[in-house]
């Protein structure tokens, strides 16, 4: 991890600019944004512990609690929303158990409400992990969430 | 200059000012919440929004630079409608707990919601409810009263260089706080109380003493450091119960460090001397004024007349007034006949004053606060700046945030090896190799001023002197790798202007004479003057005390004559000075001082010092007495009595005229402001003597061996930097005692655990302190601050008498 | 029309640098290096080219400003933070047409003498992520990035950073912040990035399609250009239609086409024929057109005169079965969601109209609710520090002004009658 931080500070002119890749790292390699993730891109990237909690925090891509093995983001702005995005989002709730901002009993998702992931035309539309789903039914949801395990 | 005119008024503001400036500077007063004049504008709070003729949105005047004819209006009903809506907004999550926060009387949301808002809020919003954190020793958060104005962020990270709490989260739910939610654990400095506009951040000591209308204010000069701040400081009932900086007011403009800010209690400690002591048996005994002086005076005149005026001797003190040392100089010259006067500047300010005269010819150097700013290349040679001079040492993160190349060596990770452009970590003491390293790159590669340098003598011996001084051995000296050694040289000699400083302080000992000489030689090499090198006096009175002369006179000894030779004094009359703890080599100044016929003491409190002597005089401090400090900077400062006293102490400089009395001589005096008079009068001459290169070798201090394996660095902390701060009980709840801070490898190999107790040896003496591991000391050296009594640091220490730094080699054991 | 900015993106393969080379793509590098940097600039401000971001300033006065200072190294940032929700015009050529960007910026970065180029890419697109960055690896592999591009001595350096997920970074100021390293709030202006942008430095902030412009203007001639589309600000526009319609997607068309013929003739008409309700013509940030204005035409020049903006030309489309409040409400979680916290108006006064609208729309409004609206709008509009809150101000202020009654309705029958009964 250290090693591949070094890498990034490389790219800029100075070493702070590597801080949201650095996290991005962090949160590969231990899950979420843990206190000691965040001690150890502070201490790689010598800066003020605060610096970087209060910038990780202010991006909603970062995690700072622990989640679960795969991470839906449902977006639910309007185009949507309009188109149903809100029926899957109590599904999800009816089904897994799942409530935005959380994770399943047996840690198989977690959930995040997004604002627009620009899949508007295909809308209503999920990212699980890093794989963007589109046109989004009640029925193929399902379908979909049942190849993550 | 740029011409605007503001609500119908004509004003004339510099190019660059922004439309509040403009309007401060002429008295017209903007609402704002989160404008602070030493920050670069926010634009947050949105309260300072103006009418700007032609432009159709409202523009923030903390944010809008003026421009030539601009047409400004600050008060409109339009202003007067938004003003109230944003300050709506603030009130409805606010608790308005007014009756009891400290806040309250000069809150600023308190004032503006008073000036704008109706009693009525058409929002009824819960209230925050997060913990009120307590837990920190002497600064309060509670952020339910925060408005999120950002002040305290800002002054922490873009001000101080600290960065100990940050906003946290986005939008609506943002919050203020250390990273994780902790304790605020941080330098203490409080700067971030006096810039909060809300009550969100409080003084711990000062909480529930006093509603702010009952207080009444008074500027005097900080008692601590040479900067020389100015302090505001709120007296109830004739007690001082809070300290603060005002914005832009004195040589600070309003900043104040941790010792500044809440290390002022010291004068209400419970061990303050009440009345004078006479030694009975083991203990004392109290005395009358009287009684006290007429011992004193019966005692001297004996020794004096079995041994000669030569036996006797006196210290004097950088913490007192100019007044108080120039009695004591008088009362030893005129009344005693003796020249035997020094004070503890011998062990730091006298190195610097001797590289002056020798180098530049000069009586004193021109010490500019401001003189960071602005400069190419700063190099800081093995100094804590921001330890020994905390406000001066915000100029040097200004400097670097504004792009100079700050150069800092230092064996410790310190805050501006932090924030510095290039950190070389030296081997403790070796700066003096360093600098000739530098000038022999000079040298080499023709970088110097060759026209100025050959007009000035023994430019031959400089180049003789530094010839063996290669790369490769200043890289094996100092441990800095020779690529970064040479090209951090480079560039700092070929930087368009440039700056060195570094501090010699009684406590430190990674530096000696020969450091000083060593970068006056460079800048003089290179075309710089006198102002170019930055050593500042260290504390209060130090620079006032020394130049008006209370050192060792022509024919008289200095203090390692009298105290530290065999040969020495008889009697010794101690005015505000701890040699006991704070000089080097305690064991030897311990047993010079038991040795002694006679000892007076006049302090503030019994010192260790005080404890051996056989009259003790309680004496009044800074803040109970008429007096000037004159600051690092040279320029004087009146002190003024601002509290009042328990007890019956004494301004040393009426002590001093009311002993000489005793003993039978009039001194005039007869006030503060006949004795001012008569020192205007005497006026030092100017030595204009000779520029000259004054080539130095580099000598090591102890060398570290099988016996003794490490380096000892001492010196001074943020929260500590000599006898007072350690009698604050406000300092003392941050830190209380003496500590060795040690390297996680060194920890290993003698397995110390962190906060274990160690026994710390030298060749002179062994003391006990409890360990604190940290990687700011790098493997082989370890640090001590050297102020705590208790802990008897210089028991370990030593005296330099060859140029070089008196660091001093130890060994260590972990306590089972 | 011709597709520029979509050429070959049919093609499965059309993120492939080869297949770019064959039809015809970085041959326009070469044709600009025989130019002088200036004689480029010259042929934008020629070409009439507005950003495409949301602004619509003159593209060339930007690169002027930057030119001008003397200030070295200057910085190339591509706003590749397309978070403007309903917008997804970016997408295309950053998933498909990825070296036409990396092509325009080669091109500008010559022209502005800077040669460090940075793509600021939103950290909701990972598959765009994925296909920049291999784009940018092949593009050095063949010589067009790098320190000595086609032997010519010309130096550009192009790293893609990948955001987190923060609206406000699509602000230049606040991507300049977050590019840094810092919390993505908005700077104060002056300076403009232009002088003093990232890391202190000249910095040209451009949208990924103002980007993609480039290597026409370069191709067909700034003359060519100025006449595709409406004079006052042309060029092909890409305009991305989502919601109640048949066809939604992404449309090149020219710019200043009208509202009605995007929705109708390319966009396929509102969704099972229903009645057409409102349209968001420009992100969420637009303020809200009713159905019967549809009629004008989609540029940066027309559009404010009818009383919204073209933003991101994102059309959001929405017919008779949706609730104008519940629309409002969901605009407005967004806004207070996405304030960066800075200022005071749009921290505090998007989470009241946010929590008004809540009441209104669960039936629990007051009758006061809707002068209380108007009026922390008005005092959100015009004081806050960046535009953020001026566009929540916006769509609040056109929302109550076209559809006040269905706000009446709701605070007088406490309830919302769009909302199906469960």
């Amino acid at each position: 991890m250290l090693k591949e931080i070094e890498d990034i500070k490389a790219k800029y002119p100075d070493t702070r600019a590597a801080l949201l890749p650095a996290l991005y790292i962090a949160q590969k390699e231990f899950g979420w944004l843990s206190l000691d993730a965040m001690k150890a891109v502070a201490n790689a990237l010598n800066l003020p512990e605060s610096d970087v909690r209060g910038t990780a925090s202010f991006y909603s891509m970062f995690r700072l609690k622990p989640a679960g093995r795969n991470l839906i983001q449902l977006c639910t702005n309007i185009s949507c929303m309009i188109l149903g995005a809100e029926r899957l989002r109590d599904l999800l709730k009816d089904r897994y158990g799942l409530l935005p901002g959380g994770t399943t009993e047996d840690g198989r998702f977690s959930l995040v409400i997004m604002e627009c992931i620009g899949a508007c035309g295909t809308a209503p539309a999920m990212l699980v992990n890093t794989d963007l789903y589109e046109n989004l039914t009640e029925h193929n949801i399902a379908e979909i969430l049942g190849k993550y395990k | 200059m740029i011409t605007l005119t503001i609500n119908g008024k004509k004003v004339v503001v510099p190019v660059g000012a922004t439309i509040l400036e403009a309007a401060l500077q002429n008295g017209i007063e903007i609402p704002n919440l989160c404008y602070d004049k030493r920050l670069s504008p926010y634009g947050a709070c949105r309260l300072c929004v103006v009418e700007v003729e032609g432009q159709k949105k409202l523009l923030a005047a903390c944010s809008t630079p003026v421009t030539e004819g601009m047409e400004v209006k600050t008060e409109t009903p339009k202003l007067f409608k938004a003003r109230q809506t944003v300050l709506e907004l603030l009130l409805v999550h606010h608790p308005l707990d007014c009756p009891v926060c400290d806040k309250a009387g000069e809150c600023k949301l308190q004032d503006l919601a008073f000036k704008y808002c109706s009693t009525k809020s058409r929002f009824k919003g819960e209230k925050k409810h997060e913990l009120v954190d307590t837990g920190s020793p002497i600064v309060e958060r509670n952020s339910n009263r925060c408005i999120l104005c950002g002040k305290c962020v800002r002054v922490c990270g873009e001000l101080q260089g600290v960065g100990a709490i940050n906003l946290l989260g986005r939008g609506f739910a943002s919050k203020i706080s250390p990273a994780f939610e902790e304790t605020l654990d941080c330098e203490f400095c409080g700067q971030c109380i006096d810039a909060c506009p809300v009550g969100a951040l409080g003084s711990k000591p000062y909480k529930y003493s006093s509603r702010a209308w009952f207080l009444e204010a008074h500027d005097n000069i900080c008692p601590y450091c040479g900067v020389g701040c100015t302090v505001t400081y709120d007296i109830r009932d004739g007690k001082i119960i809070r300290a603060k900086g005002i914005e832009g007011k004195g040589i600070n403009e309003g900043n104040l460090c941790v010792k500044g800010r809440f290390g002022f209690d010291f004068i209400y400690s419970k061990t303050r001397l009440k009345t004078p002591l006479i030694k009975e048996g083991d203990g004392f005994k109290s005395a009358s004024w009287e009684e006290a002086l007429n011992h004193i005076a019966k005692k001297l005149k004996a020794i004096k007349d079995a041994n000669g005026a030569d036996a006797i001797g006196a210290i004097g003190s950088p913490r007192c007034t100019v007044e108080d040392n120039f009695m004591l100089r008088k009362f030893m010259k005129d009344v005693i006949g003796s020249d035997n006067i020094d004070s503890s500047a011998r062990f730091g300010y006298a190195k610097i004053q001797r590289a002056v005269e020798m180098s530049f010819g000069l009586e004193s150097l021109p010490v500019d606060f401001n003189s960071p700013l602005g400069k190419e290349a700063i190099l800081i040679i093995e100094s804590d700046i921001t330890s020994t001079h905390p406000v001066w040492g915000l100029n040097f993160l200004k400097a670097q945030r504004k792009g100079s190349f700050l150069i800092t060596a230092d064996t410790r990770e310190t805050k501006l090896t932090r924030h510095s452009s290039q950190w070389l970590r030296l081997k403790p003491g070796t700066g003096t190799a360093l600098l000739n390293g530098i000038i022999k790159i000079a040298f080499d590669e023709g970088l110097y001023d060759k026209e100025k340098a050959s007009r000035i003598s023994g430019l031959s011996f400089l180049s003789d002197g530094v010839k063996d001084y290669t790369s490769k051995k200043v890289s094996d000296i100092t441990g800095i790798s020779e690529d970064i050694f040479i090209n951090t040289a480079k560039r700092f000699l070929k930087a368009g202007s440039r700056l060195i400083s570094l501090t010699i302080g009684t406590s430190e000992d990674t530096k000696g004479l020969n450091t000083a000489l060593a970068a006056a030689n460079l800048l003089l090499l290179i075309g710089e003057g006198p102002a170019s090198l930055q050593m500042p006096a260290e504390y209060c009175n130090t620079f006032g005390m020394w130049h008006q002369g209370l050192r060792q006179g022509r024919s008289g000894r200095d203090i390692i004559s009298m105290l530290y030779g065999e040969d020495t004094v008889k009697a010794l009359y101690i005015m505000g000075e701890n040699p006991a703890v704070t000089f080097p080599d305690a064991s030897t100044v311990d047993k010079a001082l038991r040795g002694l016929d006679f000892l007076v003491v006049q302090d503030i409190m019994l010192t260790e010092t005080a404890k051996l002597a056989d009259v003790v005089l309680p004496a009044a401090s800074w803040a109970e007495k008429d007096g000037t400090f004159i600051c690092a900077e040279g320029i004087e400062q009146k002190v003024q009595k601002i509290s009042q006293t328990e007890g019956e102490p004494v301004p040393d400089w009426q002590i001093l005229r009311n002993l000489s009395r005793a003993m039978g001589f009039e001194v005039g005096a007869k006030d503060i402001s006949a004795l001012q008079d008569e020192i205007n009068e005497i006026k030092t001459a100017e030595r204009t003597a000779e520029t000259i290169f004054n080539p130095v070798e580099y000598i090591p201090g102890e060398v570290p061996d099988a016996d003794y394996p490490l380096t000892m660095i001492t010196g001074n902390l943020m929260q500590h930097s000599g006898a007072l701060s350690v009698m604050s009980r406000s300092l003392s709840h941050v830190l209380a005692d003496a500590f060795l801070q040690i390297s996680n490898a060194d920890a290993e190999k003698y397995n110390v655990r962190d906060e274990g107790f160690v026994k710390v040896a030298s060749r002179r003496g062994s003391v006990m302190v409890k360990a604190r591991i940290s990687d700011e000391v790098p493997q082989g050296s370890v640090f001590l601050p050297v102020h705590f009594p208790h802990a008897k640091i210089n028991t370990l220490t030593h005296l330099s008498l060859n140029g070089e730094a008196p660091l001093s080699a130890v060994k260590i054991e972990a306590v089972k | 029309m011709e597709k520029f900015l979509l050429r070959n993106t049919e093609n499965p393969n059309s993120a492939d640098i080869e297949e770019y080379i064959k039809t015809g793509g970085y041959k326009n590098i070469s044709k600009a290096f025989e130019l002088q940097p200036s004689d480029i600039i010259e042929e934008v401000k020629k070409s009439g080219l507005r950003g495409r971001g949301g602004a619509g300033f003159p593209t060339f006065m930007k690169w002027s400003f930057a030119s001008a200072d003397k200030k070295f190294p200057k910085y190339l940032i591509c706003n590749a933070d397309e978070g403007e929700p309903g917008t997804f015009k970016d997408r295309p050529i950053l998933e498909k047409n990825p070296h036409l960007l990396i092509e325009g910026m080669i091109i500008s970065g010559y022209a502005l003498k800077a040669e460090y180029g940075y793509i600021y890419l939103r950290g909701e697109y990972p598959y765009a992520y994925d296909v920049m960055n291999q784009a940018v690896r092949d593009a050095y592999d063949k010589g067009y990035l790098g320190d000595n591009i086609l032997g010519k001595n010309i130096k550009f350096n192009l790293v893609v950073h990948l955001g987190a997920g923060a609206y406000i970074c699509g602000e230049e100021t606040a991507l300049l912040d977050s590019l840094e390293g810092r919390r993505g709030l908005p700077r104060n202006k002056p300076p403009f990035p232009v002088n003093a942008g990232a890391w202190g430095m000249p910095t040209i902030v451009n949208n990924v399609e103002t980007l993609a412009n480039i290597p026409h203007i370069i191709e067909i001639g700034a003359d060519a250009y100025s006449k595709i589309g409406f004079p006052d600000c042309p060029g092909p526009k890409l305009y991305c239609v989502s919601g109640h319609v048949e066809k939604p997607g992404v449309f090149e068309l020219p710019m200043g086409i009208s509202l009605r013929e995007i929705i109708y003739d390319y966009a396929g008409g509102t969704k099972n024929g229903k009645k057409l309700k409102a349209v968001f013509p420009g992100g969420i940030s637009a303020p809200v057109l009713p159905a019967d204005s549809i009629d004008c035409a989609m540029d940066f020049v027309s559009l404010p005169k009818a009383g919204s903006m073209l933003g991101s030309a994102a059309v959001m489309v929405m017919d008779e079965t949706v609730c104008m409040v519940k629309i409002a409400h969901r605009a407005m979680k967004f806004f207070e969601r996405e304030s960066c916290g800075k200022c005071t108006p749009c921290r505090e006064g998007t989470e009241w109209l946010r929590k008004i609208l809540e009441r209104i729309e669960n039936g629990r409004g007051r009758n006061e609710d809707i002068s209380l609206l108007t009026d922390i709008s008005n005092n959100i509009f015009g004081k806050s520090f960046c535009a953020l809150g001026d566009g929540a101000a916006g769509v609040m202020k056109s929302i109550l002004k076209h559809f006040r009654a269905e706000f009446e309705e709701h605070i007088k029958e406490k309830r919302c009658r769009f909302k199906q009964k469960d």
